[in-house]
Order: C-alpha cells, then structure tokens, then sequence
C-alpha cells in the first residue's frame, strides 16, 4: 500500500488519539526499514471453503483481511479452523480471479474474452431470457447450481419457476445422494442427520471420512478430539470399516478393511446377532419403529419383517463369505457396538456411491434403530431448521405455467430414476440428443461439470450443442471457460449472503456473511443481487416476485421469521438491533436440542421409523399405476435383484461393476483429501503445499497401490504409470501405500485442473475423467465407485 | 516471569494441518511453488510430518505436529556466530532477523530439523500482499527463520496486560497453530504457573519429550496415544 506523506500524517494522528481507544489502532511495526502505523479493526463472516458453515472472524489491517479466525462462541467451529478455512484469504486475493463481466470474442474455450460493463451485461442475458420466453419456450433455460447456501438456492428456485422452467439442478450435496435416499426410506427424512459427539462412546463408521472430507468437517474433527479425551476417565472408541487406510482409519482403535461395496451386508450380519442375542432396545422397536417383526396388512397378507429377513439371510457365516471378513470379527463388533451405549453407525461416500448404495445405508439406519441411536443423546439427530420467514408467494403467469409442466430434461422423477430429484450426470446425452427439447441456455452458479462430473468430456461436447453459457463463477474454472458471457460473482468475503450449517448440531442455526471490505475488490457483483437485477428488467410476473430491493433486502424478509419468534442467542427490542446484533455476532442459533421427538421428526406413512419402508412401497405402487407397468418390470428397470417383501427392505443387492474382472482387475476407489475435500482447493498454494501428508505429497497427483501387488506387476514408488479404464486413461505418479487394499486403487480427488488459475492449471490428474456412468436407480445417483481399472507402466 | 510452553495431545490431534496453515498465514510466510517445495526448502514453522508402517492389512500411521521446541538449552544458539539467535527470558528460542548473516550453523545443529533458511527472496503475487500479516519482520533472502511461538501476539499481550494492570490469564495468548486446532489437541500457556493447563498436561503419565535424551531440555510436550478405555 503506497502512503504519501499527508495520509502518513493523518494516520499517525489517528494513532496518536486511539491512545484513549484501546485495540482499534495501533502502533508502528517495521516493514522493510520503514515505521507505517496501521489501523486494524475485527469483522465476521462465515467460510465457504466447504459446505459446513463455519463462523469467521476475520482481521483487517487498513481496510485488507489479512488473518481469519474462528468465531469464539460459534457452535458448529467454537472459534476454531481447518486447514481450508485457514487458507481462506487465498481464495480473496487470488491473482486470477474474474475481474469483471466478459463478453466472449473468439471461439469457445479459446480464452479470449472482451471485458463490458454491467449494464450492458445484464441487458445481454435479458434480452436472451426475454426473446426465450416471447417464443413460450422458458422450459429451454436451465440452470446448474453447485454450492448454493442459505436462501441463494431458494433465490434460484424461485427464478426459474416464476421464469417457467423444470429445469434447475441445484443439489449442494452430490456424492452423498445414497445417504439422504436411505434416510427417505427409513424416516422420510431429506437431511443428513447430525452427531451427538457429546455424549457418544462407540462410534462405528462405515466409509465415513471423518477426519478428511466429512461435512461438516470442523464439528467432527472436534467431535472427534472430544471422544478422545474431552470427558475425564472415558476414552470413546472409533471402528473404522473400509478397504482403504485413509487418515480416519489410522486414527481408529480398530480398521476393518472390508471388500468394497458389501457395508450393507455387514451391517445387516450385525443386525442378525444383535437380534439373536436380544441386545436390542426393546421399548424404541415397540414404540416408535414398524416392520421390525411380520406383520399383516389391511387385506389379511402376512408380509415379512426385519426380523425374520435378518435371522433367515445374514447369520455372520453368510456375511463373512459377502465381506470377506472373518465371522467372528463380525460378532465382535455387534456385541461391542450393543454393549457400550450410546453408540452410533455413521455413514459416507464409501457406503452411499455404490450401486447398491441406497439400501446399504437403510441397512446401517435399521442397525442404529436397532440400538435406539436416533434422536437420542449420543446418538444421531435430526437437524432442525432456522424458523425462516417463508417469501411471498411466487407470481406464475400463462407461459410459466405451461413451461412448468414440460418433463425435466434429465428425466428425474421418471423411470429408470423414480426417485430422484435430479440427476446431473444423465445430461449429456439428453442434451446432446435435444431429446425431449433442446436446450438455449444454460446458467451455471458455483458448479463446475466439466471437473466435477463422471466422463467430463461427454459433458463437455453437449455442452457444444447449447447456444448460449453464463457463469456467474468467480474464477475461471473449465466450464466457465466453457461459457459465452461471465457475470462474476464476489468471494464469500464480499457479499451478503446466509449461510444454514450441515447438519452437525441438531438445534437450528444459520450464519450470516456479510462484506468485510469496504466494496468489492474487483469490479463483481453478488449473484442474489444480479438474479434480482434481471427479474427486475424482465418486468410482468418474475418482477412481481422479487419484491426486493436487493439479496440483502430478500435476506431480511427471511430472517424477520427468526427475530419474531423471540427464540435462540439473540434477543433485540427491535428488528434493526436484531439485525446489527447478527451482524456483529455473525450468527443465530437455539439450543438446546429437543431429544426424543420421534413421532413428530419421522415423516413417514407409519409416522415411525420403517424397518420395511412403507414410502418405498406406496411410492413403487403408484409409479406402476402411473406408469402402467407391473411392478416386476419396474423393478428390473431399478436393477434391483430381488422379489416381494424383500425389496422394501433393507438387504444386500450385489455392487455392479463396470470392466471385466480379467481385464480391470482393480477397484478404482477415489477419495478426498482435508486439503481439497470439495475439489476447489487446488486454486490455493498454502493448501497444494500441504497436500497429502501421509505420503508427504504436494503439489501434483498420485496412485496408490499396494506395494505387494506393485511388486508382482514390476511397478516401482515413483513410477509413471498407465491408470486405465472403459472410459479412458491417466498416467500419473504411483506411490506403494501399505494401506491401500490389493484389489484396489486409490487416486486423490481435486487435482488434474484444466483451467482454475495458475496454482490449479495443468497439475495431476482428475480421476473422474476414468469413470464410467453406471447408477443407484433407486436412489437416483451415480455411482461413482463402480469403475474397474488396470494400470501398468508408462 | 514467563516460560512460555507447548502441548500437543497426539490421541486428539487428526493430522488436518490447520496449524500449518494458521502459522504460514499470521507469520508470512509465502508458500515456495512447486519446484522449491519439491528440494525441500518451503518453510513450514509448524510442520506436521507422518510415518507409515506396517503391511496390509496391519498398517499404522502416526502424524506429529512439529514446532520449534524452544529447548531450555538449544543447541542452535551455541553455535550462532553473531548471537542473531539467542533464547529470551521467557525461554523462547528467538532469532534477530537483521543480526542473521546466513552460516545456517544453527541449522545443522537443530536436532529437531525446524529451522528453515531463505535460500530465496520471499515472494507473493502483488494480489497476497494486501494480506500480509505487518506486526511480522520482512525476512530476507539469506536468513534464517523459524518459529517463535507468535511472539508478536505474546508482545501485544503483555502489553494489554500491563495496560489494565492484571495478571494474565491461562489461554489468553496462543499462538496462531494452537488457536485453530479443530480437534484441540495443542495447548500453550505458562509453564511457571503450576496451575495452567499446559503445566498439569506436561506432567501427564502420558507426556514425554522429542529426542529428550540429548539434553535439550524442550519446552514443547507430546501426549501419547491410549488405548480403548470405557470408563469402568
């Protein structure tokens, strides 16, 4: 920062009265010889570097953030940060950053843009949405989302309905789409659950990384030091279950390294011995849960329960020759798991992205309500949500209406994916057909496909069909190079925006980011305000549902509800205090926790907890009504492999995989890192210094494989080798990890960037360009671990 | 007086690197790009270095958070021809930064491996700038830096204290690792006050000391691993 000699001595006058002002200003330190006072002052803000929410405090020297804290008395981070949010400020000043709206001027992907103002940007994709929607196509614009916090989502949702189209893809939570689904089956629930970590003393995880890339990731690594050592004279245990030796698994008091995609079956063969040996919570079963024993239904029909399916499928000598565990292993850990209460089985992405995902995850929730481990204090919550003032009613006119109810394009909702909400991943093709309509226009906020998706480069030439691209991203990432106009949006350090946590907590709780510089470092704008910005010039019925100045005037509305309910951390005589105090405080929250509360909480047809789903059931009658097709047929187009009473029940489905055994003969297991959990970090240096430290790696890619297996294929540490798949191949370092199981293969996810600035930019690999599609059709999702490969010498 | 001290609980701490992070933020000191990192010459004050060992599927891994020691008796300020580095009266081990003329005897003589030289002159994008941390000195090409416990944050401290004329309180200076520790598993505070936190942990049955047979007395302590124990 250059100082002249006239600021040099208004600062020092400044100095020279914050003598009476402790704190606020502060005396000269050296830099470079040179004596400069400085004026400092704290600010709050809530962290974006993964989606759990975290509370910032944030210090500012003369106007520039220049270290970030954590929020003292912030539940979910207590005033603490992870690496990634520590390297935060390296998201603010990245030297690539967009700087201003981009107009493209030569061809796609070319890197040639035209810098233009504003206005004119925002009449370039009016008039676009405007002549769109004059032609009574609205359902053609469609828009991707990726993190969109708070009430940003519900912004872009009412967007494009009052705009009149199906077509938004907004889900923050891809990859973990087979826990949720589980969740649905069970409880009828459309939310991760949290932990009790306070109370909790046997914690079983199936796949879940809890130590890396959990969500959210600060309130489990606290949660886990917690275990350790936070109660005098109690050490709590963590078991470990999955093939790789990853952090959470070195940390365990026991790793169970299990054959991929056979959780379900282990925690159905666990299930069996609890049941047999009695060890389950009698009362909750009675009370609060259904399907656990046979039961008959309105016309007499004896159906199966939980009960008998378990003790007839999954004794431990069935299990062990599914999990290649040994049967007395199994045993072991349902007599522990039973026997020191509370316990709780989590679950993660190792569990979820199997194609048999989504009943593997009803297997473990059947496990937990074995125990009576939900909503129960250290066991597993069910978060509860800020009492949010709902907006206005949206304003649909005739051409709305009639977009709305064209089918969505990625065919969510329909056969093969009944339930799904969206699936991103079956784009592609869909695009590329412009089967059932072509698409005009795509927006994308936050999201990045041509990176984050399976097979980016199929995704990449549908791309090529869509006329027109907008991206709001901040930085230039490879599908907003992709893209024919830029609209940037602020780093999370520069807007108004809030923020509810992952569920982590179970008491209700949001954040509030608001700007902690003066103005924005660069010449963007806050995406809510632009949205509102453009439905303002469309005029008609979009105008008239954005009765708001700006995002930060939507915002208030919202949290109107919060400051009327007179609940939670603050209490203000009027709303304007309120609002400051949230401000200052950067949050609101309402605990305790209510516990107990199952037969409110459970929203299923049963009002309990299903052992044998009822919302599957009702939900697979009416889609063969629907549908006019017998449910057996319906079922072959879900793949599921089994008949009657079974299929709503959680069992074992065999895991699909994609390669030949004989010719892939390894499992292509993925995985993230701490240092770029959500695959944005790579942008970062501090965070590609630190990159996998139990390998001592930075900066680049790397495969590991088992040093045995290595040594039978003559593949050396430090090699460059072939990784290859049905859908393509990467050659990239390998490096012999004892923890890596002998008939898999592990790849960090986050790096391989073609694009994302220059700390990003041509460095490793990125492992979804090896995957092939292959679905949980229940769930909805895409497997992402079902890929086969065989590697060899470069 | 003060004698600041250290505790790193190893059954709490994850291996998540925040406090490498933390350190490199508050004391500027830019990252070194790849192929700098790759010869082994980017800084990290606080360093969290890892072993593997073992075949599958009986594998361990252990990681150990590694600060300066800010040994009673360091070796490093024996040898330091210029008295650049010296330890301070409240037993930190600290470094002149002008004094320094670059021999680096202080380094091959650190038994820890935690002093670090400039073999370049320290860079940042113009961009990072803004964010640079000014109650740090501007470290130079051909010097030595290392950690020392956030003295800049103790300094302020103290003088806070003084100013409202009390005593300090346990944990109300920490370095900026210890600060964010999510699974807070490092501690820092005043080894003379028997009743701080750090004091009683230090006396643990499960503390013990890096290398604590050669004499160097440290003043950073490591709490051990347990065992499964279900409070019976």
């Amino acid at each position: 920062m250059k100082i002249n000699r006239r600021q040099l001595l208004k600062l020092i006058g400044a100095a020279t009265c914050g003598m009476a002002l402790p704190d606020k200003i502060l005396h000269a330190l050296p830099k470079k010889g040179e004596w400069i006072p400085y004026e400092e002052y704290w600010s709050t803000g809530i962290c974006l570097q993964c989606p759990s929410g975290c509370g910032l405090r944030i210090r500012s020297v003369n106007h520039w953030p220049v270290k970030l804290e954590g929020i003292k008395d912030f539940p979910m981070n207590k005033g603490r940060l992870c690496p990634k949010g520590q390297s935060g400020l390296q998201v603010l000043y990245d030297p690539d950053r967009i700087r201003c709206p981009l107009k493209r001027k030569g061809k796609r992907g070319e890197a040639n843009w035209e810098g233009i103002s504003w206005k004119d940007a925002i009449r370039l994709i009016t008039e676009r949405l405007q002549t769109l929607r004059q032609a009574g196509k609205p359902h053609q614009l469609m828009l991707l989302g990726g993190r969109t916090r708070g009430h940003m989502s519900e912004l872009m949702a009412r967007f494009m309905e009052a705009y009149g189209s199906p077509n938004h893809l907004g889900n923050p939570s891809r990859g973990s789409e087979g826990i949720l689904k589980g969740h649905l089956f069970t409880m009828g629930i459309k939310d991760f659950l949290a932990i009790h970590w306070e109370e909790v003393n046997y914690v079983l995880s199936f796949g879940a990384s809890l130590l890396e890339a959990s969500r959210p990731a600060i309130r489990n690594l606290w949660g886990y030091g917690f275990l350790r050592r936070g109660r005098p004279g109690i050490r709590g245990k963590l078991v470990q279950i999955e093939p790789r030796f990853s952090v959470t698994a070195s940390k365990a008091d026991q790793w169970i390294p299990i054959q991929p995609g056979t959780d379900g079956a282990l925690a159905l063969g666990m299930a069996h011995w609890i049941i047999k040996e009695k060890k389950y919570d009698r009362t909750f079963i009675d009370r609060y849960t259904f399907g656990f024993e046979d039961w008959k239904d309105r016309e007499g029909n004896t159906h199966m329960g939980f009960k008998t399916l378990v003790l007839k499928d999954y004794s431990p000598r069935q299990v062990s020759s599914i999990t290649g565990l040994p049967e007395e292993m199994i045993i072991k850990i349902a007599s522990e798991f039973s026997s020191y209460p509370p316990s709780i089985a989590l679950t993660g992405r190792g569990l979820g992205m199997q194609t048999n995902g989504t009943y593997a995850q009803m297997a473990v929730d059947s496990l937990n309500a074995l125990i009576g481990a939900i909503d129960h204090p250290g066991g597993l919550l069910l978060q509860r949500k800020p009492p949010f003032q709902t907006w206005p009613a949206i304003q649909k006119d005739g051409i709305a209406e009639k977009g709305l109810s064209e089918v969505r394009l990625d065919g969510a909702g329909t056969l093969p994916f009944p339930f799904a909400e969206e699936i991103p991943s079956a784009l592609p093709e869909k695009i590329q057909k412009g089967e059932p309509y072509p698409i005009d226009t795509l927006l994308l906020y936050y999201t990045n496909p041509l990176f984050s998706l399976p097979e980016p480069e199929k995704f990449r030439n549908a791309l090529e069909k869509i006329p027109f691209i907008v991206s709001f991203s901040p930085f230039m990432d490879e599908t907003t190079a992709f893209s024919d106009l830029v609209l940037p949006d602020g780093t999370y350090f520069e807007r108004w925006q809030d923020d509810q946590v992952e569920p982590g907590l179970g008491f209700p709780m949001f954040g509030l980011r608001h700007p902690a510089l003066d103005q924005p470092l660069y010449d963007t704008r806050n995406t809510g305000d632009v949205i509102i910005n453009i439905a303002k010039t469309m005029g008609g019925n979009i105008d008239k549902s954005f009765p708001w100045k700006d995002f930060q005037g939507a915002l208030k509305d919202a949290i109107k509800g919060i400051y009327a309910t007179k609940r939670g951390s603050i209490q203000a005589k009027d709303f304007d205090e309120f609002w400051n105090t949230l401000i200052e405080r950067g949050g609101w929250w309402d605990p305790p926790y209510p516990f107990g509360d199952w037969r409110k909480k459970f929203n299923t047809p049963s009002g309990k907890f299903e052992f044998y789903s009822l919302t599957l059931e009702q939900g697979l009658r009416e889609l063969s009504e629907k549908s006019s097709k017998a449910l057996d047929q319906i079922l072959k187009e879900l793949k599921i492999g089994t008949k009657g009473d079974r299929v709503f029940l959680p069992h074992f489905e065999k895991p699909r995989w994609i390669g030949e055994e004989v010719e892939f003969p390894f499992h292509l297991i993925h995985y993230k890192l701490m240092t770029t959990a959500e695959g944005r970090g790579a942008n970062q240096p501090f965070l590609q210094e630190i990159l996998g430290p139990h390998l001592k790696e930075k900066w680049n890619s790397w495969v590991e494989i088992n040093p045995e297996t290595a040594e039978k294929i003559g593949i050396h540490d430090g090699d460059l080798i072939w990784v290859e798949s049905k859908a393509g191949k990467l050659k990239t370092k390998a490096r012999l990890f004892p923890g890596t199981h002998p008939q898999c293969i592990h790849i960090p996810y986050g790096q391989g960037h073609q694009a994302y600035g220059r700390w990003a930019k041509s460095r490793g690999v990125n492992p979804n360009e090896l995957l092939v599609r292959d679905y949980d059709h229940l769930g909805g999702f895409v497997s992402y671990f079902s890929t086969k490969v065989k590697v060899y010498k470069a | 007086m003060y004698r600041w001290g250290m505790v790193i609980d190893l059954d709490k701490c994850t291996g998540c690197q925040a406090c490498v992070v933390a350190c490199r933020q508050e004391n500027n000191i830019p990252s070194a790009g790849e192929e700098e990192a790759h010869l082994g010459r980017a800084k990290f004050w606080m360093n969290v270095v890892s072993e593997v060992k073992g075949n599958y599927p009986n594998v361990e891994m252990h990681f150990l958070p590694i600060p300066c020691m800010q040994c009673d008796r360091p070796p490093c300020t024996m040898v330091c021809p210029v008295a650049a580095t010296y330890k301070n009266p409240e037993g930190i081990v600290a470094q002149v930064y002008p004094r320094c003329i670059g021999v680096r005897m202080c380094i091959s003589n650190c038994p820890y491996t935690v002093r670090y030289f400039n073999w370049y002159e320290p860079s940042w994008p113009e961009e990072y700038q803004k964010g640079l941390n000014p109650d740090v000195y501007h470290r130079r090409k051909g010097i030595t830096e290392k950690c020392n416990f956030c003295i800049q944050r103790i300094r302020r401290a103290k003088e806070k204290v003084k100013k409202e004329k009390r005593k300090m309180r346990d944990g109300e200076v920490v370095p900026a690792c210890v600060e964010t520790c999510p699974s807070e598993a490092l501690y820092f505070g005043d080894l003379n006050d028997p009743k701080s936190r750090v004091s009683r942990l230090s006396k643990s049955r499960r503390a013990f000391r890096l290398l604590e047979e050669m004499g160097t007395e440290p003043k950073v302590y490591y709490l051990k691993e347990g065992e499964w124990d279900v409070g019976e």
